[in-house]
């Protein structure tokens, strides 16, 4: 095993070599499935599943859950950032405030949250209001922690430092804490995001009636396993898109601010 | 305000926040039927308790959380002390790692069903593969921190063995996050737990809530609820005190 170490040049083919490794996995998993080595119901030939994707893509169904997933998404990060961002500064701007309320926002993470959904159901109605409720609180939580602690960890000299030069309040948020405050923000956001993703696919998939996690497990339901192996692929997909978006874009706002 | 009295405000804070979410139960409680009150709650849970269906429940889950969690450690630690140490290791698998880190791992659970059947095994596999990304990504995280800075040397200095420096150097060095990795471990095992028993399961706290909803049986229901809501925050309560007693800072 070669251990990392600083100035030892970069392995070049990393790249190629994953590449090829997925292809000879790919590889594998096909001729085995063709052998008859799985058990079909249990695992279908990659080939099979990547044909199940282009009879759902065919269709109006996959377009209806795309977008009533990606729409439940959207709306329950919007909420998150909205609600979560204020949060953070009111529990910074008030230390005693945030050290009453810490514990319980960070043992929030281990609340399965969802088991208030049907409760939320009983409520507001089988629409996509429980599902954006759930999924905004679950990317509230670490937006509003990661906010705090973001601020906290302002060093004191630099507000000190923008009053002498004579900033003004707004100018003291928008010159000093902001930047200071957005590398370890940004990481926040992005974890809100994910756990939107995932509040939103887990409340679809246990009691909703459209969106991609419910068709994956309609598809189960209704032994389609290619269908259903090509949901969970957009899902993952989709998932992985999102998240290197959000680092490219975490590297540049660092970047930006270092 | 001293130190003392600004402890004692806290603790006072936090004891209100409780007694606000009793108070706004019970509010909502005489406003709706959807919500039943404190009282027949805590009746249901007694009664399950003695009947022995909530215990069934309960210990079902506990198992699938602990088999789970205990899988997620056993793998998840040495995979991200591999992935932090290795660089050919983690120049391979890193974007893997990281982009399933990013998929929720519960839309994998219809194909768990379909390779191992409804039951104990498919949902402690499901809570295990939900807390192994994060306890791997966490504990990769922190070696790299920690091989960036002057430990390593010191490591090389006294010509330590690999598991000489897997026990003496890293381990030690990376304790306070490793202990942020398993509360956060404990956290998505139990909800993916509950979430795999709302699906499909043929025991567990989460297939007693489904059906008490489906009967529309809302004290049970409730009292499944406030079970699962306990578990969850005196688990993770506890692993949050410990890891703050760990931390450089003391807490």
């Amino acid at each position: 095993m070669r251990m990392a170490r600083p100035g030892e040049p970069r392995p070049v083919h990393a790249r190629l070599v994953r590449w090829l490794l997925f292809a000879a996995t790919l590889a594998v998993l096909e001729v085995c499935a063709r052998a008859g080595m799985f058990d079909p119901l249990a695992l279908p030939a990659p080939a099979q599943i990547l044909s199940a994707l282009l009879r759902l893509a065919r269709g109006e169904e996959f377009y209806t859950d795309l977008g009533r997933t990606m729409v439940t998404v959207v709306a329950a990060f919007g909420i998150g950032v909205v609600g979560g961002l204020p949060v953070g500064v009111v529990f910074w701007k008030l230390p005693l405030l945030g050290d009453v309320f810490e514990p319980y926002l960070v043992t929030m993470y281990a609340l399965p949250t969802l088991v208030f959904y049907p409760i939320l159901l009983a409520v507001m109605g089988l629409g996509p209001a429980p599902i954006i409720t759930i999924a905004s609180v679950m990317a509230l939580i670490p937006i509003a922690l990661n906010t705090m602690v973001a601020l906290r960890s302002i060093p004191p000299m630099l507000p000190k430092l923008g009053r002498s030069v004579g900033c003004s309040t707004a100018q003291l948020y928008r010159k000093v804490l902001v930047p200071a405050a957005t590398p370890l923000a940004v990481p926040g956001l992005r974890l809100g995001f994910a756990y939107a993703v995932i509040g939103t696919v887990a409340m679809e998939f246990i009691l909703a009636v459209s969106g991609l996690g419910f068709r994956a497990g309609y598809h189960y339901r209704y032994f389609d396993v290619p269908e259903m192996y090509a949901e969970v692929l957009v899902i993952g997909v989709l998932a992985v898109l999102f998240n290197a978006l959000f680092g490219v874009l975490e590297r540049r706002i660092r970047r930006d601010m270092l | 305000m001293s130190a003392a009295a600004r402890r004692a405000w806290v603790a006072a804070g936090r004891a209100g926040v409780v007694m606000l979410v009793l108070l706004t139960w019970a509010a909502a409680s005489r406003l709706t039927d959807l919500v039943p009150g404190l009282g027949p709650t805590l009746d249901t849970l007694v009664d399950g308790f003695r009947d022995g269906w909530l215990e069934a429940g309960l210990a079902a889950t506990t198992k699938a959380v602990a088999v789970g969690f205990g899988w997620a450690v056993l793998l998840g630690f040495p995979l991200g002390y591999l992935l932090g140490r290795s660089r050919v290791f983690g120049e391979l698998f890193d974007p893997l790692v990281a982009g399933l880190f990013a998929v929720p791992r519960i839309i994998f659970y219809p194909i768990l069903l379909s390779w191992f059947g409804v039951g104990m095994l498919a949902e402690s596999t499901m809570a295990a593969l939900s807390a192994l990304f994060p306890i791997a990504v966490m504990t990769t995280a922190a070696v790299r921190e920690v091989a960036r800075g002057p430990l390593p040397k010191l490591a090389a200095s006294l010509n330590l063995n690999e598991a000489q420096q897997l026990l003496k150097i890293y381990l030690p060095a990376i304790a306070p996050t490793l202990m942020v990795a398993l509360r956060i471990g404990f956290s998505v095992a139990l909800i993916a737990a509950i979430i795999a028993e709302f699906f499909a399961a043929r025991a567990g706290l989460g297939l007693l809530a489904a059906r008490a909803y489906a009967l529309l049986d809302l004290p049970r229901m409730f009292a499944v609820v406030l079970l699962i809501v306990t578990i969850g925050f005196a688990g993770n309560l506890a692993l949050w005190m410990a890891e703050r007693r760990l931390s450089p800072d003391g807490g």
